[in-house]
């Protein structure tokens, strides 16, 4: 019987663009594409893995193509790796001919990445830049088909945790002042493609960098049903909030993104306000990788979206309860192929009984940042994501706060900081933290990651009271 | 879905194979498709609800656009801005019957709909009852059979195997001995999703020449007739054929009987898959896939069975089934009583889409000629241009004999009758003498069918 195993909480009611209908519904074009895309994700969650796998390796194929004929740096490297006509494409042989690429690879490449003739029908290429989880900046091409595909797992991210008619409060990093304290934005839809698609509710949204105690302050007057949030900020808030008393009596679940989220941050939630989390893993790069069962902790890959393969060191594909590395190999952007990606993240495989053929991920070992208390005591999350944007030069950042009035702070650069590019730099620093910190700039050659492999870009050494170990 | 392969989404953009994105009119029907994957599941109370939501919609609409309902607005008092629900519904609105729709004819048409819902169709059909109807319908209704149709493949059938479909076709349309061969299932079902390969004979083929085609197409499934798989399978048990590869049939349009499943069961080895439907308001209900029970496809229609009291029967309770369509908003029929009994039923597969054990309509049968050929008549637009008969039965009297029962608004003119009889024996294929009898009414048999069709010129017949 499948009503027992429907993926989604609540069925949601489809937005319909015809006068005279409105059930079932029929959206607008868009709307449209993303209902087709969400019926066969609804189907395909429940096939078996070798199944799940026939059909990446039918979507791999256009994309190899692709990229050994149109991408720069894949059509210069594939005499090298033996492709060649008579290569037949397996999980094997894509393992054994395509090497793991790293992001620092990628970054080194340029737009050697950059395809030079995108299939029309994918659309316009559009880009975004990130610091992504090990500090350094990558400028990332996307095509109007991959931000479909990614618009289409968000609705299924949403569709297998949320009732999308209650009220959505984003607090994350947002682009200009309009998500600024203390109004914040205020949406009477969960955002563009989500409401053409479905019937929802309202949405609020404030940016992250926001002071902990004014964000709690925002909160208690928009009263969402659900908070999306970074995970760090989301364990700032919970600790205040625990501190303070302060609960939102509508809020029925926290749910995080971009950075990694420790178990601290849960148990956090949970104390503060008795909800649970639930996070969500994903990258600018690649999109979604996995995202959380709707009926246990479990992260599920996102197979319809990219092909992950987790490896022990030797190369191997692990097995439950093992750690390896994560790659990914995105199987719809034809803007800028990634194959076999690495973006530095671990993860443990897992085993879900929830029947889904999904593969399962039990825990991810990757991205953390943190929050800084101010000598005010005011708390927030210092956004880094776009920090490099005018400092070209600046390959790598690592950011500490080991005294109260100071930050210390590591570069790896392809050129020293002219005196006016360390002021701005400093200047920067200011606006970002809030505080005018006395910042010390250092050079290197490469930064450490700690012993358990993370890179924190930031980490407030100070306020924890305890030891930097990377 | 738990098949093997799973059923495959085409793709219209170069580069992207899976997940598919096919052309616009697929993309349309994969909307759907996603909602009904849905819906087949809701509780009984939402799903109730959302049904509704659209009919609040069509009576807005019927009341202010269609002149039939727009006359009565006042008389049945029924204010629409508050919530309706089925009882509001039954309280206000009488049940429209065939001979209404007949009268009513271009006063149930709305003088306008939205363009959004696409161009119209007219459809005219004998129905169940040998009385013609016209009903005109529109793109978007069309969009919502096309989706029902690919539910109930996917319900019932892997569309990568081979399916073999005999119907009526228009004139010679896909004769024996070839008939038409295509490289996919055609329809909505083709655009939206991979196939395998189908083939297409005129009913109109002699029974032997049928069972030899598909002996040469040697399908994994046969789409068809009841009566017309029904005479295959006694062809096939008297000369010993079997089909190996043959999975399932699947019987449209008329009553499926019991001895029909019994027959395929027994003969050709695999279960018969049946569907309720009519031209007049698209699908009605589909067998479900776990059992010989059917479920109402409440997305597309509100189906009321009723007993003589005009209440809502209960599970093993037969009584007449009311059906309206939600999404015709060119022609909206309000509770129409197709003329077909059906027994409710409870269904454990967890569906709550609600159920029909059996369809008590109407029935046809095979038609044996002289030589002994066998066929199965067509007598779905026997009537056009004899707007004057209200309905009809066609009866064997012997071996060369007709009796044509009509329940008419006035005689046929001598041109009119001669006329009648030339089509009778063009349709029957063979000179037969044809006698008219004007009646009051048509009994339905005992098992309380109308048939259009009976040989009584044999003993157990």
């Amino acid at each position: 019987m499948r009503a027992a195993a429907m993926a989604d909480s609540v069925t949601p009611q489809t937005r319909s663009a015809l006068a005279g209908l409105a059930w079932p519904g029929l959206p607008a074009e868009h709307g449209a594409r993303l209902l087709a895309i969400l019926y066969q994700l609804e189907l395909s969650q429940w096939w078996r893995p070798e199944q799940l796998r026939r059909h990446q390796f039918r979507q791999l194929a256009p994309l190899l193509q692709h990229a050994f004929q149109h991408v720069p740096y894949y059509r210069a490297q594939r005499e090298a790796w033996g492709i060649d006509a008579k290569w037949k494409l397996t999980p094997e042989s894509f393992a054994d001919r395509v090497p793991i690429l790293t992001r620092a690879e990628t970054q080194e490449g340029g737009a050697a990445f950059h395809s030079e003739a995108v299939p029309e029908a994918h659309g316009k290429i559009g880009d975004t830049f990130t610091s992504g989880s090990t500090g350094r900046p990558l400028k990332t091409l996307k095509s109007s088909l991959a931000e479909v595909m990614w618009q289409a797992f968000t609705l299924r991210e949403n569709l297998w945790h949320r009732d999308v008619r209650k009220k959505l409060a984003i607090i994350k990093i947002v682009d200009g002042a309009y998500g600024d304290y203390p109004s914040g934005a205020e949406y009477n839809n969960w955002g563009g493609y989500a409401s053409q698609t479905f019937e929802t509710g309202s949405s609020c949204m404030l940016h992250v960098s926001t002071k902990t105690h004014e964000q709690v302050e925002w909160l208690e007057r928009m009263a969402p049903d659900y908070i999306l949030t970074l995970p760090a900020n989301a364990q700032a808030l919970a600790h205040y909030c625990l501190e303070k008393g302060i609960t939102f009596p509508n809020l029925k679940q926290i749910a995080t993104f971009s950075d990694l989220l420790r178990p601290e941050a849960r148990a956090a939630c949970v104390e503060a306000w008795n909800v649970p989390v639930i996070d969500i893993y994903s990258s600018a790069e690649i999109g979604y990788i996995a995202m959380q069962c709707p009926e246990s902790e479990n992260y599920h890959i996102q197979a319809e979206s990219a092909y992950v393969e987790i490896l022990n060191e030797s190369g191997q594909a692990c097995g439950p309860g093992e750690i390896g590395r994560v790659i990914a190999t995105p199987l719809h952007n034809f803007a800028m192929p990634l194959l076999r990606y690495h973006s530095g993240d671990l993860a443990e495989v897992g085993e879900c009984d929830c029947g889904r053929g999904l593969p399962t991920i039990r825990r991810i070992m990757g991205r953390t940042r943190s929050t800084v208390i101010l000598p005010n005591g005011e708390q927030h999350y210092p956004s880094l994501q776009d920090l490099l944007i005018n400092f070209a030069m600046v390959r790598q950042f690592q950011i500490r706060r080991r005294e109260r009035d100071a930050l210390d702070i590591k570069l790896v650069v392809t050129r020293p900081l002219t005196e006016g590019e360390e002021a701005a730099f400093r200047a920067e620093m200011h606006e970002r933290f809030k505080h005018p910190f006395r910042v010390n700039i250092s050079y290197h050659d490469e930064l450490a990651r700690s012993a358990s492999g993370k890179f924190h870009d930031f980490r407030d050494v100070y306020s924890e009271g305890g030891s930097d170990d990377g | 879905m738990t098949d093997s392969r799973p059923p495959r989404v085409q793709t219209a953009l170069p580069g992207l194979v899976w997940p598919g994105l096919p052309r616009r009119n697929a993309i349309h029907t994969l909307a759907l498709l996603y909602q009904l994957e849905h819906s087949q599941w809701l509780p009984a109370e939402d799903l109730e609800r959302l049904q509704f939501r659209q009919i609040q919609l069509l009576l807005r609409h019927a009341f202010k656009s269609v002149p039939y309902y727009r006359a009565r607005h006042a008389e049945w008092g029924i204010d629409l801005d508050q919530t309706i629900t089925p009882e509001i519904l039954r309280r206000h609105i009488p049940i429209l019957t065939r001979p209404e729709i007949q009268e009513l004819g271009d006063q149930l048409l709305s003088e306008e709909f939205p363009k959004a819902h696409g161009k119209t169709g007219e459809v005219l059909t004998s129905g169940s009852t040998g009385r013609p109807i016209k009903v005109v319908k529109n793109e978007l209704t069309e969009t919502f059979w096309n989706a029902l149709t690919i539910r109930d493949h996917l319900w019932h059938r892997d569309p990568n195997l081979k399916l073999a479909s005999i119907r009526p076709l228009p004139g010679n349309k896909a004769p024996y001995p070839e008939g038409e061969h295509f490289d996919n299932w055609g329809g909505m079902l083709a655009q939206a999703f991979a196939n395998g390969p189908s083939a297409l004979l005129n009913i109109g083929t002699p029974i032997a020449d049928q069972v030899d085609w598909l002996q040469r197409f040697d399908p994994d499934y046969i789409l068809t007739y009841p009566g017309n798989i029904q005479a295959i399978a006694i062809h096939c048990e008297r000369h010993k054929i079997e089909f190996p590869r043959l999975k399932q049939v699947h019987t449209v349009s008329d009553l499926l009987r019991p001895e029909v499943r019994k027959i395929c069961r027994d003969v050709l080895n695999v279960p018969v898959i049946d569907v309720y439907s009519s031209a007049e308001v698209g699908y009605i209900a589909m067998q479900c896939p776990e059992s010989e029970n059917l479920h109402i496809q409440s997305e597309s229609v509100f189906v009321e069975v009723l007993d003589e009291d005009g209440r809502d029967c209960r599970p093993g309770e037969a009584g007449e089934v009311v059906i309206t369509p939600l999404h015709n908003l060119t022609m909206p029929l309000l509770r129409y009583s197709i003329g077909d009994f059906a027994e409710v039923g409870s269904c454990d597969c967890g569906r709550t889409l609600p159920v029909l054990r059996r369809i008590m309509g109407r029935t046809r049968s095979m038609v044996k000629l002289p030589n002994g050929d066998e066929f199965y008549a067509s007598f779905q637009d026997l009537l056009t241009g004899f707007d004057m008969i209200r309905q009809f039965q066609v009866i064997r009297r012997g071996p060369e004999a007709l009796e044509m029962k009509l329940v008419t608004v006035r005689e046929l003119s001598e041109a009119e009758a001669g006329n009648l009889t030339k089509i009778l024996q063009q349709r029957f294929r063979h000179p037969f003498s044809v006698s008219f009898n004007y009646v009051d009414e048509i009994a339905r048999s005992a098992g309380g069918k109308f048939e259009d069709y009976k040989d009584e010129s044999e003993a157990g017949s």
